[in-house]
């Protein structure tokens, strides 16, 4: 009795491991894990502020920098339409080929919330936006930009 | 009813009955086990990121307002383009009264951080008359203050307008009767 009774005890061991073994094999029994990384939240739009900051630093083709044409655009159609001509070029030229910019949404208000420019894409919003203030004798103008890459 | 099945072959049997029912049912199990985890990674460095972006915001605001106001201000007290543009009486009362205005709004754009411009002490510095300097120092540091995080930045103008620059905007102003003058 005491005999086939420890038999059966190590029996039911021998399974308990094999078991174990089988689950622990991966493709076998082991789960597969899948983790996927998601870099940053939604709000921390740092390649977004790069581009803006870069595009409103860089000299335009009038001999001042891009910010400097926003900031007078306000106030003249000349400049509104040298600063509209930058940005469709400097986007283009600029980021098109090198990084995989899908679309691009640049529109600017002053701070009393009138419209200044609205370029790019409009159909929809764009997954990321950033923004910052550029002065103008008027008031800060506040630039938001939208892309999706 | 059954057949009876004694000794070491029931014992054989009974293992190999077991084995196969646990190895099917680990594999159908196995499929149920498999998990697919969404992780987001990097937070901490985006935020550092975003924080420091944010003071140089306020850098950048400050190079262009420094540029802007000597310029209007120029132009203000009658400076024309041209050789010697810039030898004109009362530029430094000017560019004053108009530095002024450009820090007297929020500058910040962001919901998730409150930041804190310092009082920038403002100089110009008169190169020829051809070129002058705008420089501006603060004592205090730029405060970008988020949920986790504080970042303090210094700050420091140092922005040259020339007569070139004065032309320059002349032109695209539209302004070409002070061009030359």
């Amino acid at each position: 009795m005491f005999v086939e009774f420890a038999i059966a005890v190590v029996i039911l061991t021998v399974l308990w491991l094999v078991v174990k073994v089988a689950m622990a094999v991966p493709g076998f029994g082991a789960a597969e894990i899948k983790t996927t990384g998601v870099f940053q939240q939604a709000e921390f739009s740092s390649v977004c502020d790069y581009w803006l900051m870069n595009f409103l630093r860089a000299d335009s083709a009038y001999g001042m920098e891009n910010s400097d044409l926003l900031a007078y655009a306000s106030e003249s159609a000349t400049y509104k339409t040298y600063f509209e001509n930058e940005a469709a070029n400097y986007f283009k030229a600029n980021y098109r080929r090198p990084l995989p910019l899908a679309r691009w949404a640049l529109s600017a208000e002053t701070s009393a919330y009138i419209p200044v420019v609205k370029l790019g894409y409009k159909d929809h919003a764009l997954a990321q936006t950033c923004a910052q203030k550029i002065p103008s004798a008027k008031g800060p103008i506040t630039v938001t930009l939208g892309v999706d890459y | 009813m059954f057949p009876r099945i004694r000794g070491k072959k029931a014992i054989e049997s009974f293992i190999v009955v077991l084995f196969i029912m646990i190895a099917v049912s680990s594999i159908l199990v196995k499929g149920s086990m498999d998990k697919d985890v969404s992780v987001e990674i990097g937070q901490r460095q985006a935020e550092l990121l975003k924080v420091y972006t944010e003071a140089e915001k306020v850098r950048e605001y400050a190079n262009s307002a420094g540029r802007l106001a000597l310029m209007d201000a120029a132009l203000e007290i009658g400076a024309k383009s041209g050789a010697n543009c810039l030898a004109v009486h009362g530029l430094d009362e000017k560019f004053n009264d108009k530095i002024i205005s450009y820090f007297n709004q929020e500058l910040s754009t962001s919901a998730h951080y409150n930041v804190t411009v310092p009082k920038i002490t403002w100089a110009i510095r008169q190169i020829s008359d051809d070129e002058v300097i705008v420089s501006g120092i603060s004592a205090d540091k730029i405060l970008v203050a988020g949920e986790n995080y504080e970042y303090r930045a210094g700050i420091y103008v140092n922005q040259a307008v020339t007569c070139d620059d004065l032309e320059n905007f002349l032109k695209a102003s539209g302004n070409f009767e002070l061009i030359g003058g």
